[in-house]
């Protein structure tokens, strides 16, 4: 079977991190910006907004447009009509961030400020 | 292997274990380790640093890829630290369970002028060791790990049969060090603790081979490059070697020039230590610190 075995182990699990109730700010142009890009499957579909290791500060932002996710580990925030989710484990992290969008032909697109992180990269993808 | 640091000998390491499984491990690991691992072949083991976003590192540890999963084996003193970085950066979609297997897996730390004899008597017959390759027979592993000073063979085995792994060392006439003749022969032997290497640029402590330059963003990965295009290594991480006796601590070498002694341990007339130093200082072999002379070689890891 080897050292590993070949089921695992019966061992302590990593538990994951604090969960809060999360709170998030759209700017007007966001909510707008998302509308469009929804383009009316609000119905179906969903942003998730995430966080994961990476980048030089320690985390990335990920914003994703799916269909509604089965897992019962989110959160869910009603924006606009649009419905947005947070995942319990990313809630410390992103709690109380405000999303804005920025329409430039360089470095446009939706922006993010996060009150939890004490450094960002420049290119505003990366906090930790 | 340098002098006095030979013999057949053994340690059983303190050491945090982590078992990472799911699709994804590699991808979650990766992200957070300076070292390029993604393309990494299975049964192989990689060295892989932890830093800081300033660059600094945080913690050490080596991964070995073995049937799907991977075995993560970091300082014991940052595990959970360590471990807390990895799983709050597991996306909410990725595959990845990490597991503590401080209290299933131990490692044993060999030291030898002849590592064959031993791992043939362990049952890996005609096995030719290389640096860094996982031998797997029945539930033990096998990986020779060399350093600056010489080479070192960990066996990583399930606890419950540590014992039975000991009468085998035993009767082949190994002997167990205690914990400051390990320190002595880790010394000897060069092998960085995280007091040496903790808060240090990885060029300070002679591990550039332990970054990658071209895997993407990773923390710490802006100053990394920087300090590969533009920077200038001034102090770095040293073997000091002699007669006298030292304590870890901060000192003043008799030119002025700063010295941190981060370890340092004797045997008979012998002393080995690990120091940062002035890198104009090192390049002059010797350097005379408190009222002693010491032979000094800077470090550097492969």
């Amino acid at each position: 079977m080897g050292i590993l075995g070949g089921d695992g182990f019966s061992l302590p699990v990593v538990s994951e991190t604090e969960v809060v109730d999360v709170n998030l700010n759209f700017t007007d142009k966001a909510i707008r910006a998302l509308e469009q890009n929804m383009n009316g499957d609000e119905d179906t579909h969903v942003l998730v907004i995430s966080a994961q290791s990476g980048g030089c500060s320690g985390y990335l932002y990920d914003m994703k447009i799916i269909k509604r996710p089965e897992d019962e580990g989110f959160q869910q925030i009603s924006i606009g009509g649009i419905n947005v989710f947070v995942h319990n484990k990313d809630s410390s992290m992103l709690n109380g961030i405000q999303i804005d969008f920025k329409e430039t032909l360089m470095g446009g697109g939706f922006q993010i400020e996060n009150p939890n992180a004490d450094r960002a990269c420049g290119c505003g993808q990366s906090f930790g | 292997m340098r002098n006095n640091a030979s013999g057949e000998e053994y340690y059983v390491r303190a050491q945090s274990v982590t078992l990472l499984q799911g699709n994804d491990s590699t991808n979650v690991i990766d992200r957070v380790v300076s070292t390029r691992i993604v393309d990494s072949p299975d049964s192989h083991g990689i060295d892989v640093l932890f830093c800081d976003y300033n660059g600094r590192i945080t913690d050490h540890g080596s991964i070995y890829k073995i049937q799907e999963k991977i075995l993560l084996l970091s300082s014991e003193e940052m595990g959970d630290k360590t471990r807390k970085t990895l799983i709050d950066g597991k996306s909410w979609d990725e595959q990845c369970d990490l597991i503590i297997a401080d209290e299933a897996i131990g490692r044993v730390s060999l030291v030898s002028a002849d590592f064959q004899s031993i791992i043939t008597r362990m049952g890996f017959e005609g096995t030719q060791l290389e640096r860094n390759r996982v031998m797997e027979i029945g539930d033990m592993i096998a990986v020779k790990s060399e350093f600056p000073g010489g080479s070192v063979l960990d066996i990583l085995l399930p606890r419950n049969q540590m014992s039975d792994f000991i009468s085998i060392l035993e009767d082949a006439e190994y002997s167990e060090m205690s914990d400051d003749r390990w320190n002595f022969v880790r010394l000897a032997v060069c092998i960085p603790s995280l007091i040496d290497i903790r808060g240090n640029l990885p060029n300070e402590c002679g591990m550039i081979n332990r970054i990658s330059n071209d895997k993407g963003c990773y923390p710490g990965q802006e100053v990394h490059a920087r300090l590969d295009s533009r920077g200038r290594t001034v102090k770095r991480l040293c073997l000091i070697m002699g007669e006298s006796t030292i304590s870890p601590g901060k000192y003043r070498l008799s030119n002025g020039s700063p010295a941190h002694i981060t370890s340092c341990e004797s045997s008979e007339s012998v002393s080995y230590g690990i120091a940062k130093l002035r890198v104009d200082d090192i390049d002059s072999g010797y350097v005379n610190l408190d009222g002693a002379k010491w032979k000094v070689e800077a470090l550097t890891y492969l």
